[in-house]
């Protein structure tokens, strides 16, 4: 229980494969870091070692298993592995229900792939003479194949055929026989008789692919990451939610979307569906420029953070989403996630059918907005991560006191910060998802998800805007190397303890969440 | 497109060979084109097609036998898988059941079936399609028969 509820961020962390380790261990990056790593330990304390919940795996993993298990059924049943691989597809990959149906029915369970009692080989060479029954040629014996039924073709054919199916998807794995009264499987031993290497390539990536996708197990999936090819196999005894893939797209595990926690896959789903139907009416309020509430200057964002700050000589402070003043956007004032309760209240008193549509409409805009603004800076975030794995650190290390005060390895804090972002801004985007669908009577609860929304919400937007506006007036700074050493150890200590607050703010959040909170509800 | 022409002219020998072996189907290949094809298909005895010719259009993809030919009625036929105006026909083995083992003769043979036991829980004529899952079959023979009659059968003198 202790493993899920607590915060994705930690599972961030915990794909320690590869890109991901140089956030935990500097061990190999040279003195200069190691007499750093002690400080830098004390300000970011890294979040307790927790047992893994899953594992990953490549494709090759994947076909090694999935080997073993189609020889185990070739022995088991006596059949050749291809037809081995077409009874374990047939029946969801799952060798045990093969086993039991088998044993049970041979002859019902033959006919449902179309392995008659006279197929005993996957392949076979006519003896004699034949016309291709495809493109009508002569062939002598020998040269013709047939998928073990009587029915022959050239092997041209065959891999026109083959390859026509494999170019259609993964309905080549259910490829029969090409005579129109034959169900004959074709099965691995024949596509690799008579297909060229790409296509028995393409052949092979599907039946990897089935053995995930079609199969039984709920405990592997591949990761859905654009580009990704690696699945992630959760380890017995947890039931898993999120995962961070090595490739850093976090995921739900049970539905494949975005990760969502604290929202249920059920709440994401209706969510899309009303984001979809309302789309026009929600697109026309966020278009609308926003104006400086103060001055009417208009103002385009173009930063992360919602925290802003007109140009001279207004300098109004305000949030992007409500257009309040931000001074009451700190702390315990912090009330911009709030829906105000009496504008609904006062709007369905009229009983008309009109305000009550606009009450909702209202009301839906007002957690949508919200939404949809933690996802544009959830996206900003992503791509100043990816600018600062992508030479940013380094650039940064250079700009620093003419580059002698610091090397870029000392500066990973602010990746962890960026990551700490991405994190809370994505938990923080589906909290009002999760608001939005609470019971509008139930007001005590309500109000707690606000309170903790609200303490998140205002955490992140401080380390937020830390990470971002405050890092350039650091490398704005023009001193001595010694000056600019102490600025910097100044804003690193500044930028770890947000980081550190923000943590203990979403693991909270997400637990209490999760939880669905029963000290209120 | 080799392979197809080849086929295709092996098709076309064998249609000569076999001319009187299927009475009811004549396939016609474009003298320009190879690619193109007609038939004249007999309206199958005891359906209201019965007595009619009904003319076929073939048009051969570049990829046949792999992909399968378009086909259509060019004459008008009331039947709930042919589509009324087009002449587009909603047949399996014309879309996702299609067999490179099958031939232009076989599809015509797979047509003259269709004729004879059509699928209304398909339809692309939603008019004979309603009349014959609501039962009405007399209504859907009649108006089939009409068309056959207007449509198919062979003006005498
Ligand atoms: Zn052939
Ligand atoms: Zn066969
Ligand atoms: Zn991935
Ligand atoms: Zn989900
Ligand atoms: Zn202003
Ligand atoms: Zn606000």
């Amino acid at each position: 229980m202790d493993a899920m509820a607590s915060s994705d961020s930690e599972e961030y962390y915990d794909t320690d494969d590869d890109d991901m380790s140089q956030l935990d261990d500097g061990s190999d990056d040279g003195e200069d870091y190691d007499s750093s790593q002690e400080a830098d330990d004390e300000a970011c304390p890294k979040p307790e070692e927790r047992e893994k919940e899953y594992d990953f795996e490549t494709e090759a993993d994947v076909r090694q298993r999935q080997e073993e298990d189609t020889a185990k059924i070739s022995e088991l049943l006596s059949v050749p592995r291809g037809f081995a691989a077409v009874l374990l597809r047939h029946c969801r990959w799952d060798a045990e229900r093969l086993e039991n149906e088998w044993f049970c029915d041979e002859r019902r369970v033959r006919e449902a792939v179309g392995l008659t009692a006279e197929s005993g080989a996957p392949t076979a060479l006519s003896d004699r003479p034949l016309a291709c029954a495809i493109c009508f040629d002569l062939y002598g014996p020998g040269e013709t194949i047939s998928a073990g039924c009587s029915h022959y073709y050239c092997r041209e054919c065959w891999a026109g055929y083959v390859g026509a199916a494999v170019g259609d998807g993964a309905r080549c794995l259910l490829l029969r026989c090409p005579d129109p009264g034959c169900a004959a499987p074709v099965a691995r031993e024949l596509v690799e008789q008579v297909a060229g290497d790409e296509v028995r390539a393409r052949y092979e990536r599907f039946v990897v692919r089935s053995y995930v996708e079609e199969g039984r197990s709920k405990c592997i999936r591949w990761c859905p990451g654009p580009g990704c090819t690696l699945a992630v196999q959760s380890r017995p005894g947890f039931r898993l939610y999120e995962v961070a893939c090595a490739c850093k797209h976090a995921f739900c595990f049970r539905c494949g979307d975005e990760a969502h926690r604290p929202a249920s896959c059920e709440t994401v789903r209706e969510w899309a569906a009303k984001n979809l139907s309302d789309r026009e009416t929600s697109n026309w309020v966020l278009v609308n420029t926003k104006h400086c509430p103060e001055c009417r200057r208009a103002i385009e964002k173009n930063q992360g953070c919602n925290h802003m700050t007109c140009g001279d000589p207004c300098r109004h402070e305000f949030c992007w989403i409500c257009l309040g003043p931000w001074k009451d956007h700190s702390g315990g004032y912090y009330n911009c996630n709030r829906y105000p309760q009496d504008r609904a209240d006062e709007s369905s008193e009229e009983k008309t059918r009109r305000e009550q549509a606009k009450a909702s409409l209202e009301r839906y805009l007002h957690y949508y907005q919200r939404w949809s603004a933690h996802g544009a800076s959830l996206k900003k975030a992503r791509q100043e991560l990816d600018g600062l794995e992508k030479g940013g650190l380094d650039r940064l290390a250079e700009e620093i006191g003419g580059g002698e005060v610091v090397n870029s390895t000392e500066l990973e804090f602010l990746k962890e910060a960026y990551a700490q972002i991405i994190t809370a801004r994505r938990v923080l985007r589906w909290t009002y998802a999760y608001v939005y669908y609470l019971d509008p009577e139930h007001d005590r609860l309500r109000c707690f998800c606000e309170y903790l929304q609200g303490e998140a919400e205002a955490s992140v937007e401080r380390l937020h805007r830390c990470a971002e506006q405050e890092r350039s007036e650091l490398e704005a700074f023009v001193s001595t190397a010694e000056a600019a050493a102490e600025k910097l150890e100044e804003y690193r200590e500044k930028l770890c303890s947000l980081i550190l607050v923000s943590r203990n703010h979403f693991t909270n959040l997400v637990e209490g969440f999760e939880s669905g909170m029963p000290e209120v509800s | 497109m080799q392979a197809s022409r080849a086929r295709l002219f092996k098709e076309y020998k064998e249609v000569q060979r076999e001319k009187s072996a299927d009475p009811d189907i004549q396939l016609i290949c474009d003298d320009s084109n190879i690619f193109k094809w007609t038939a004249l298909v007999k309206g199958p005895s005891e359906t209201p097609y019965e007595g009619g010719v009904f003319q076929l259009a073939f048009s051969i993809p570049e990829q046949y036998p792999l992909l399968p030919p378009q086909v259509r009625f060019l004459t008008k036929i009331f039947h709930p898988n042919v589509h009324f105006k087009t002449g587009e026909i909603c047949l399996d083995i014309l879309k996702n059941a299609w067999s490179p083992a099958w031939t232009l003769q076989s599809v015509c043979r797979a047509i003259i079936a269709l004729m004879a036991h059509p699928e209304p829980d398909s339809p692309l004529n939603c008019d004979s399609g309603n009349l014959l899952r609501s039962g009405d079959i007399k209504g859907y023979q009649s108006m089939a028969r009409m068309y056959t009659r207007l449509a198919a059968v062979p003006k005498k003198g």
